[in-house]
């Protein structure tokens, strides 16, 4: 292989500890990396030095016989310590289901995580308000952070929110205890938010996203008990472009979903309507005219849209690229013929088990529209994701 | 005469002086500040680097240079050789190259020079590096195990925060996982060719996006190229009652 022995001191650790951080980045396996680190300690820390993110085997972020088989270490105090004293310049650390970790364990982070830009606590249980704020204490610059069911309450979110001003990608899906108090106190603190998923917040109405900044772009508010008011809410920051209210709780919401076409959501592209089932016409006119630039549309089983609705969409959606209609009880052959002449820009319609669509009107789209692909599967999901969105996109 | 070409003079450590094509110089970062910077008559000294080790690194400079001005005729498979055999000395001169690259600043044969040292220390367990290079160890049996354990609980994150990272999965055990997810499912597969027929399988019922896994595993966050999508809570709702049983 060539390589020769040398008689005394080797060369190698003659090399400048960046010229050994360019040989270890060159190292794309796990296991050479580690040997690296196992060969003496100098290499250690280029090792420990150049890890940027870090998650731990009970993370849902790994699937496979390592993580599911066996019941693999409860992540606790002592390992967090370890880790963070480690690997010292972190910028991502998922401590996702560590179910057994303790407010004090944040405590570390204060002098050793203060480089993080992004923290995952989903389904850590045991953390509390005060876990947060030591959180808020000891990572500033924090711009990304995940908190599905936490059980925090509106105190720990104002906490965080006056102490990471830098905080851009929220995740609170499924905390009990949140309402509209803390996310006024989120919206109104980090005016820097961009994105902000709130789905399944039973405590949520919206109104807490009153004069929120411009920069919020990406809200995601599936199955919360939203109000008129909270509608209007959320679209008052006035640079929304991905809205996701699909499933939506309330059954007399009829006529609340106007709001989304008075004006403040001109630059909404995508729209999550699914299983709205009592969206109106009148909604579905005031949003195709009132979001000119909407790309893509979900509206499977909104089963109140009829004719007229589809007959706004037609004319007025000219950017609309991708329909979702599937199980859409009130899609007549009308309706279909509306959409068919208009939606220039339209390429994918999803669409299946529409019982008033017969085989002949959807031929008669097929000829008419031979660019638009037909669709059958249920798309649940659109849109990008909460913690993927930068603001200046050029879209 | 030939006014186009501009000759640079180069001192090194050991007082020997070479005179370049500024073209050639100029592949070197450090040189070309001082050039555009100092006096471009007089010598420029480089302090760190002997006679010996320079001479080699005019030459892949010239090598690299001719070749992209096209006035060598050289595929890029050939020049990929030449370098392959350029790096082909003894360590201590590997390394005196990878030093005088960094100091003067040429990025290609920096990148060179460390990636043929790398390749030197993949597959090799520590104690085999350490006889390559013949580093001393200086860890006690018990820090060695220490930091063995920590290896195991710490996984890179691929992608960002909601990606499932699935690795080894029985096709069954998957099909449980994705069959009842409301949401779009991103999963990076490990390199297992049998689970992807599988996934893909299940990729098309449910809008399932499914990638292999990258290959740099230390960019927590992967551009446009890798196209990473998030796990949906959906999933996480199921694969968190589905841990819970296990």
């Amino acid at each position: 292989m060539g390589d020769s022995l040398m008689d005394g001191v080797t060369s190698i650790m003659l090399l400048p500890d960046d010229c050994l951080c360019f040989i270890f980045n060159f190292l794309d396996c796990r296991n050479d990396r580690e040997s690296f680190g196992l060969t003496c300690h100098r290499w250690l820390n280029i090792q420990n030095l150049n890890r940027r993110s870090l998650q731990f085997p009970c993370s849902f972020g790994i699937v496979g016989p390592s993580s599911l088989s066996q019941s693999c270490t409860d992540i606790n105090s002592f390992h967090l310590y370890r880790i963070l004293a480690r690997f010292q310049q972190l910028e991502y650390l998922s401590l996702s289901g560590c179910v057994e970790i303790l407010d004090s364990a944040l405590s570390y982070l204060k002098p050793y995580g203060s480089k993080l830009q992004t923290l995952c606590l989903d389904c850590c249980f045991k953390i509390s308000d005060y876990g947060i704020s030591l959180v808020g204490d000891g990572c500033p610059f924090l711009t990304t952070i995940s908190l599905y069911r936490c059980s925090i309450t509106d105190a720990g979110l104002e906490a965080l929110a006056n102490a990471c001003l830098a905080l851009r990608h929220v995740n609170l899906a499924y905390c009990p205890c949140i309402s509209d108090s803390g996310l006024r106190a989120l919206s109104q603190g980090c005016r820097e938010l961009q994105a902000v998923k709130i789905s399944n917040c039973r405590g949520v109405s919206g109104v807490g996203l009153r004069g929120c900044s411009s920069t919020l772009v990406y809200i995601d508010a599936e199955c919360c008990n939203l109000e008129p008011e909270g509608i209007m809410s959320i679209v008052s920051g006035g640079g929304l472009k991905f809205l996701n209210i699909a499933s939506l709780s309330c059954s007399n919401f009829r006529n609340g979903l106007e709001a989304i076409g008075n004006g403040f959501a001109a630059r909404l592209k995508i729209l999550n309507l699914r299983m709205c089932r009592s969206v109106t016409d009148a909604s579905i006119v005031a949003i195709a005219k009132g979001c000119p630039q909407l790309q893509e549309w979900n509206l499977a089983l909104c089963h109140e849209v009829r004719v007229l609705g589809w007959a706004s969409i037609g004319s007025n959606c000219h950017n609309l690229k991708k329909l979702h209609v599937n199980r859409c009880r009130n899609l007549c052959h009308q309706g279909l013929q509306a959409l068919r002449d208009g939606c220039k820009e339209l390429s994918v319609l999803y669409m299946s088990r529409n019982s008033r669509i017969s085989d002949t009107a959807l031929e008669l789209f097929k000829l008419y529209r031979c660019n638009v692909e037909i669709k059958a599967e249920e798309v649940m999901s659109i849109g990008p994701n909460w913690d993927g969105i930068d603001y200046d996109e050029s879209t | 005469m030939g006014s186009t070409s501009t000759k640079i003079k180069l001192r090194t450590s050991d007082q020997k002086v070479f005179e370049v094509e500024k073209a050639v110089a100029v592949q070197s970062q450090t040189i070309k500040y001082i050039y555009e910077n100092g006096c471009p008559d007089s010598v420029i000294h480089v302090h760190s680097v002997s006679g010996d080790i320079l001479s080699k690194i005019l030459d892949y400079c010239k090598k690299h240079v001719n070749s992209a001005a096209g006035k060598e005729d050289i595929s890029p498979e050939e020049l990929y050789e030449w370098d392959a055999n350029f790096v082909k000395v003894d360590q201590n001169t590997l390394f005196d190259l990878i030093l005088a690259a960094n100091c003067l600043k040429i990025e290609s044969l920096l990148d060179l020079t460390c990636q043929t040292v790398a390749n030197m220390i993949k597959g090799k367990r520590p104690e085999e590096i350490r006889t390559t290079f013949n580093i001393k160890n200086d860890y006690t049996i018990e820090a060695e195990e220490a930091v063995r354990r920590e290896n195991k609980w710490a996984f890179d994150m691929l992608g960002g925060v909601g990606t499932m990272v699935i690795e080894e999965l029985a096709d069954d055990t998957m099909s449980k996982c994705v069959t009842n997810t409301k949401s779009r499912v991103c999963v990076i597969a490990a390199n297992q060719i049998v689970m992807m027929r599988s996934i893909s399988k299940l990729a098309n019922k449910k809008s399932i996006d499914v990638y292999k896994q990258p290959q740099n595993p230390t960019t927590p966050r992967i551009k446009e190229s890798v196209k990473q999508r998030n796990v949906g809570t959906g999933f996480i709702e199921l694969f968190f009652h589905f841990k819970c049983k296990m």
